[in-house]
């Protein structure tokens, strides 16, 4: 029980560590804060629709309400990159991480287990 | 290693797998499954905490490369760990929210947790072949 709270203590002070090195390197990242009726969207920083719709329900630009795009800070009732918005900004790259990580690692694996037969 | 800690981590091992699909579960599914899985990764390392003193012993003490491998792929993959962990609660729609809370810094946090996710998955898969043979050791006492 003591060193799973001691491992505890460990994985809190490395999630600590990553998140304060983020905070001080960027000032759009913060701590988490209460959500008041003034909070901003986190995702469309602006939107003005009055309600929170969730990850899963994301309203399309209705043509009434602003947006500010958080790319370029854009402000207008058009989301010229809605479709990227809505279908991939959930989701990690996709090809470019397999290739990257994935791949590499399967050869790691292969190498290892040819080096155990060879013995 | 017994049957049940053997069994423990076959078990962890989907749950990883079912996390790198929060489309197929529900992302609200996916980020409290995301808690539950960290805290089961803590279990896990702590449970197995004299293997790695004696990987660190053999890998550093006594230089042996392949032990001193093991021993930083597996701090690699706590470390990545608590950035995936940290970076989904920063861009948690359903647990930060359940306590009235919300964070910024989106547009850096969804990355961060996308790209931490598929190296535990790349770094998970080797250390799963680099201890693949105790496993079959417990299969096989069966």
């Amino acid at each position: 029980m003591r060193r799973i709270f001691a491992y505890a203590a460990l994985f809190a002070a490395a999630c600590l560590l990553s998140f304060f090195a983020a905070d001080v390197a960027l000032d759009a990242v913060g701590a988490p804060a209460g959500i008041t009726a003034e909070s901003e969207c986190p995702v469309v920083q602006g939107c003005a629709t009055g309600q929170c719709h969730g990850f899963d329900n994301v309203p399309a630009p209705d043509g009434i309400h602003e947006m500010k795009c958080p790319e370029d800070g854009c402000a207008s009732v058009d989301c010229h990159a809605w479709s990227a918005l809505s279908d991939g900004y959930r989701r990690a790259s996709g090809v470019s991480l397999m290739v990257w990580l994935l791949v590499p690692a399967m050869f790691a694996c292969i190498a290892i287990v040819m080096v155990r037969k060879s013995r | 290693m017994s049957m049940r800690s053997f069994v423990f981590d076959v078990v962890l091992a989907a749950g990883a797998i079912a996390l790198m699909f929060p489309d197929s579960t529900g992302y609200g599914v996916h980020e409290w499954a995301g808690l539950v899985f960290a805290v089961a990764v803590i279990v896990h390392v702590a449970a197995r905490h004299e293997e790695g003193a004696r990987l660190f012993q053999n890998g550093f003490r006594k230089r042996r490369a392949g032990k001193a491998f093991s021993f930083v792929l597996n701090a690699a993959i706590f470390v990545d760990l608590a950035v995936c962990a940290v970076s989904g609660l920063m861009v948690s729609g359903a647990v930060l929210p359940t306590f009235g809370l919300y964070a910024g810094g989106f547009f850096f946090w969804a990355p961060v947790h996308a790209f931490s996710a598929q190296l535990f998955m790349a770094l998970a898969l080797v250390h799963v072949v680099l201890f693949a043979p105790k496993m079959k050791a417990v299969v096989s006492k069966r």
